[in-house]
């Protein structure tokens, strides 16, 4: 069995900020790092690969600092990484990463299992999964909290359903999304990390897959983003009560008071 | 009684030790600005490591590690958790003769203050204290259970809380935007509020930041910002009622960080002309998480695969980068400047917590009294100008 993992490299810092104009996120001076959801997805394969002897090829699609997630991804126990990169590519929406994704893979091996993460932490639309699933006619489930079972031809998997826990068969190929927190991510070692870095990524571009510039990219771009809205604040904060006992035991009276005017 | 009026700019370990040591005197009055939070900063990204010996600093100054350590520790019996000391023991590891003459010297000034401490050259007992430590490119190691880790953060809010307490005013959230300069003295400065204070004295310990607080008066003050990159490690083994020590050796240090290890390399270790080790940076930019170069990783793998090969196989969990503060000698810059009325107390690299005490108690008094120390004299600007 073959499985193909995409990852997106995204800001996992508290201290983004949106460009006005573009309505893209600013990504300088911000730690950078693979999507949380695409950890458990990757941790997801790294398990049935335990399980099955299966092996991991890992995709991102970014620019040359997207490499980095995928040195974490062969730490933390993927066999090969691939960057699909272009300039043409950039500034696309989600149906145009997709068809990128999409190609990048057919171009590379017939994958029996694509995992993706649910979301991305950044964009959070939850399309381009079953967009990959829809372009490549595979089946898919998304929001997957498990696999519990996989066999040459079929797949089974635990997904939460208005509530409940429910199994469902799937023939394969398949585009699964895994559930961000669903498992608890593989932490890569120092000595992994050391040994990945050593290793040569995969690049894949326009060249290799031949996609029509104006079906991908900005030019592509069936989507636009308007506005970029801020969360108004609730208002609500917290205090740390700090002092004795007795002391922080006045201070909650006080409050408790405050809160009866 | 006519009260000297001493502003304070920065509220870290620096600042917030100085305004309690100030708040002391009855003839002091002290205003404290801090552009955010206090303790936040350098100061939030302090290891805290004060132990009774180690190459921190050099045993020379042993009281001022001493005179730091037990001030915490009262702080500490005062208060539970005021300085958040973690007592986990420190283990000193001997990777030269070098090193084994300063930890064996630091035992001895250790015990005559009354603390155990004993070098050890037994592996055995040194791999109880540090399991997964390789033992073979050790002379031995120093140990004490005396001491440990303090919080930083905790430290300076404590020492904000006593000076408020004795009279003293805070502002957070307010950033110093000029200095006010006339005749060629300092003679207070002006606030992001567009507020201005007047003071006999300015204290500049803004750390990282003083380079620029100093270009506001023309005063170049001669810090470097190096790299402190640490990495907080996920050890592959867990191990029942076993207490991480502090770990110390010449070019890294690590103490426990919950469940994890958090390890940094040692400020001593920084070379200021190595471009990835030292420059001049903005501290404003930098991120709160992450940060760290590549070449740390490399440098820390190597570390650990030759001195604690379990660590080598821990899970990397997070990271940060901090600039500390420091000076062509390594040591902080204390006192007057060429400016009448601006004075520093900054540069204190990798030892502002240990430091901080000692210097606010000299500083404080000189400040007041007039009165010079030892310390004062052998930190002051001037030796840096003589270089």
């Amino acid at each position: 069995m073959r499985i193909a993992v995409c990852v997106k490299q995204v800001p996992v810092s508290e201290q983004v900020k949106m460009d006005p104009v573009t309505h893209s996120l600013i990504r300088n001076n911000i730690e950078m790092g693979m999507n949380a959801a695409d950890c458990n997805a990757l941790t997801e394969a790294i398990r049935l690969k335990k399980q099955t002897g299966c092996s991991i090829d890992v995709f991102t699609m970014g620019g040359y600092e997207a490499r980095s997630v995928l040195f974490t991804a062969l730490a933390m126990g993927a066999d090969e990484g691939y960057l699909v990169t272009d300039r043409q590519f950039a500034g696309g929406d989600t149906l145009g990463t997709a068809k990128v994704l999409a190609e990048a893979l057919k171009h590379t091996e017939k994958y029996d299992l694509i995992l993706c993460g649910c979301f991305s932490s950044d964009g959070a639309t939850g399309q381009v999964g079953p967009m990959i699933a829809q372009l490549m006619e595979a089946a898919s489930v998304t929001e997957v909290k498990k696999i519990p079972k996989v066999e040459e031809a079929c797949l089974e998997v635990c997904k939460t359903w208005q509530g409940k826990l429910v199994h469902l068969e799937l023939k394969l190929p398949a585009v699964i999304t895994i559930s961000l927190g669903c498992n608890t991510p593989i932490l890569p070692t120092l000595r992994n990390q050391m040994k990945a870095k050593k290793r040569t990524l995969h690049e894949i571009t326009n060249d290799a897959l031949h996609m029509d510039s104006d079906a991908v990219g900005l030019s592509g771009a069936k989507s636009l983003v308007t506005e970029t809205l801020w969360i108004e604040k609730t208002g609500k904060h917290s205090h740390m009560l700090t002092g004795t006992a007795e002391e922080i035991a006045d201070q909650i009276l006080d409050l408790v008071e405050e809160a009866k005017h | 009684m006519k009260k000297k009026k001493i502003g304070i700019i920065g509220g870290g370990i620096s600042g917030a030790a100085l305004g309690y040591h100030l708040s002391l005197y009855e003839d002091a009055e002290i205003v404290l600005f801090e552009k955010d939070r206090i303790g936040c900063g350098t100061t939030a990204k302090s290891a805290g490591t004060v132990c009774l010996f180690d190459d921190s600093l050099n045993n020379r100054y042993w009281d001022v590690r001493l005179y730091g350590f037990e001030t915490y520790r009262k702080m500490e019996a005062e208060e539970k958790g005021s300085a958040g000391f973690d007592q986990t023991g420190t283990l000193v590891v001997a990777t030269s003769e070098e090193v084994e003459k300063t930890i064996k010297t630091g035992i001895a000034l250790a015990k005559a203050a009354g603390y155990s401490g004993e070098y050890i050259t037994d592996k055995d007992k040194i791999r109880e204290i540090l399991p997964g430590i390789n033992t073979d490119p050790i002379l031995g190691a120093g140990y004490t259970k005396d001491d440990g880790y303090f919080d930083g953060t905790m430290i300076s809010n404590t020492f904000v809380k006593k000076m408020k307490a004795n009279g003293g005013t805070v502002y957070t959230g307010i950033e110093v935007t000029e200095l006010i300069k006339e005749k060629g003295a300092v003679t207070g400065l002006k606030v992001s509020d567009g507020t201005s204070y007047e003071f006999d004295i300015v204290v500049d310990c803004t750390g990282p930041w003083s380079r620029f607080t100093g270009e506001m008066v023309g005063i170049d003050v001669p810090i470097w910002h190096t790299k402190a990159e640490a990495f907080f490690l996920a050890p592959p083994v867990k191990r029942e009622n076993y207490v991480f020590p502090v770990i110390k050796y010449p070019a890294f240090y690590g103490l426990r960080a919950g469940e994890n290890v958090f390890i940094c390399k040692s400020h001593l270790s920084m070379d200021l002309d190595d471009p990835m080790h030292a420059g001049q940076w903005n501290p404003d930019l930098l991120p709160q998480t992450g940060g760290t170069d590549e070449y740390f990783i490399e440098f820390l793998f190597d570390q650990m695969d030759t001195y604690i090969p379990e660590l080598a196989d821990s899970g990397l969990s997070s990271s940060w980068l901090s600039y500390r503060a420091e000076t062509r000698d390594f040591l902080p810059i204390i006192g007057e400047t060429p400016l009448k009325n601006y004075l520093l107390a900054t540069g204190y690299g990798g030892n502002g917590v240990i430091e901080a005490p000692a210097v606010s108690r000299d500083l404080a008094k000189y400040i007041m009294r007039g009165e010079s120390t030892m310390l004062l004299e052998e930190w002051a600007f001037q030796r840096l100008l003589k270089k």
